[in-house]
């Protein structure tokens, strides 16, 4: 209760020091650091720390972006197994693109719910975004060049 | 059959010998008891903030059982009138229904009036303000941001054709039915230990608005009398607000009021991509 008034107190002080200053001029520098000093300290909560959808983000409509990823991580759950089972080229393809969307997705979304500050994040972003598209292109030269994904995956248990 | 009625013939013919018997048992074990204290000992995080260059540190307490009640609480109130008077925090109903003694107690956020004392003295209580919040004192933190948000999804009916000086007026009615859909929402007491449990609101709790909150949220899109459910299940929509639940379901674990916040924020989800929702699922 206490330090409810000196809030208020505060606040007159403040009103008092922009609309009548040459009448509070001389009382409102000597209390006013007094009380604020007295005054019940909160942690500062900064209008940035509210978040409302009024704010800006990268991503105003996440609903879709959230459906889309459930898709592909349910597609991954037939897929693997179809694609290691009849191991060809469409399957392969298929399985590498749907694994690196969904990796990266997933790896964005950890990057984003960790990584806080200015530069950080997006040093991220990229990073993350670079090995994406690294990942997806040396997955699509081992199909074209090689044996194929799913005949490798094939390999590690029956050669080694 | 008959052996078995027999011996309890036996038994109940010696039963006036066996009552003074058992009695004075159970007086010579209470005394026992009595005679030696049951201690238990207690760290509490103590800070002070508004103290230049004060660190938080753990502070030891020891109290007797068999003189305390047999809560959490009653630890806490036993200690700050006969121990240590600048022991800070909050508590106001001592019956669970208004929230304010929410801390972190033996690794897990509860209210402390609903938290029986451990009753091993071989054990150390800990007690801890809520996880990743401000702390104002103690085991007080610092709830602005938290109830900041709740403000922000307007926890309030609202209807369409109906001016300021309109409330009041007319009753607005709800059927049975629909008063159901808000079961397992319109219990919580906003305490905030679902949302200082949820790893999401500790690294987001800027941003992303917390399960206590999204319950909320939920509650006056459930309500059939609101007339603003799409209203609010846009402001949502945005990759921050909603969408970084990522179902770890530690608010549903940790609800002191058994609820399932984590059922509210799935429900909404749901609603979003399209599908109906008919209130938190019965389990």
């Amino acid at each position: 209760m206490a330090s409810f008034t000196l809030t208020r107190l505060c606040k007159g002080v403040a009103l008092g020091r922009t609309f009548g200053q040459h009448v509070l001029s001389r009382t409102a520098p000597v209390s006013a650091p007094m009380i604020q000093h007295k005054t019940f300290m909160l942690s500062p909560v900064s209008r940035k720390r509210i978040y409302g959808p009024q704010e800006v983000c990268d991503r105003e409509d996440e609903v879709n972006h959230w459906k889309n990823e459930r898709v592909v991580a349910v597609a991954l759950l037939p897929l693997i197994p179809t694609a290691l089972a009849f191991p060809n080229v469409v399957l392969d393809m298929t399985l590498c693109s749907v694994m690196v969307l969904h990796s990266h997705w997933r790896l964005s979304g950890v990057c984003q719910d960790y990584i806080h500050g200015e530069m950080l994040p997006n040093i991220a972003k990229y990073g993350v975004l670079f090995l994406s598209i690294a990942a997806f292109g040396s997955l699509c030269y081992f199909n074209y060049a090689d044996v194929g994904f799913a005949k490798a995956v094939r390999l590690i248990y029956s050669e080694l | 059959m008959a052996s078995s009625s027999k011996a309890l013939v036996r038994l109940l013919s010696r039963s006036n010998a066996l009552v003074p018997f058992v009695q004075g048992r159970f007086a010579s074990a209470a005394a026992a008891t009595q005679a030696q204290p049951q201690m238990k000992k207690f760290k509490i995080y103590r800070y002070d903030p508004d103290k230049p260059g004060s660190k938080p540190y753990m502070q030891e307490y020891e109290i007797d059982l068999n003189k305390c009640g047999t809560m959490v609480l009653d630890a806490l109130i036993k200690i700050k009138n006969e121990v240590d008077a600048t022991l800070t925090f909050r508590r106001s109903c001592r019956e669970g229904i208004c929230g304010s003694c929410a801390m972190n107690i033996n690794g897990a956020n509860t209210l402390a009036c609903l938290c029986p004392i451990d009753t091993d003295t071989g054990k150390t209580s800990k007690i801890y303000p809520l996880p990743h919040m401000y702390v104002v004192k103690d085991l007080v933190p610092d709830m602005n941001n938290f109830y900041a948000q709740y403000k922000s999804i307007e926890p309030y009916l609202k209807k369409k054709d109906m001016g300021e000086e309109d409330i009041g007026k007319i009753s607005l009615k709800q059927s049975p039915k629909d008063r159901e859909k808000l079961d397992g929402m319109y219990e919580c007491i906003l305490c905030a230990c679902c949302s200082t449990s949820c790893p999401s609101y500790w690294w987001n709790g800027d941003k992303y608005l917390g399960p206590a909150v999204l319950m909320q949220a939920y509650r006056w899109v459930m309500d059939s009398r609101d007339d603003f459910k799409q209203e609010r299940l846009e402001k949502l929509r945005d990759e921050w607000s909603l969408f970084r639940c990522h179902t770890i379901q530690n608010c549903t674990k940790t609800c002191p009021k058994g609820l399932n916040p984590s059922a509210a924020i799935a429900e909404m989800k749901r609603l979003l991509i399209g599908y109906e929702s008919t209130g938190i699922p019965r389990q």
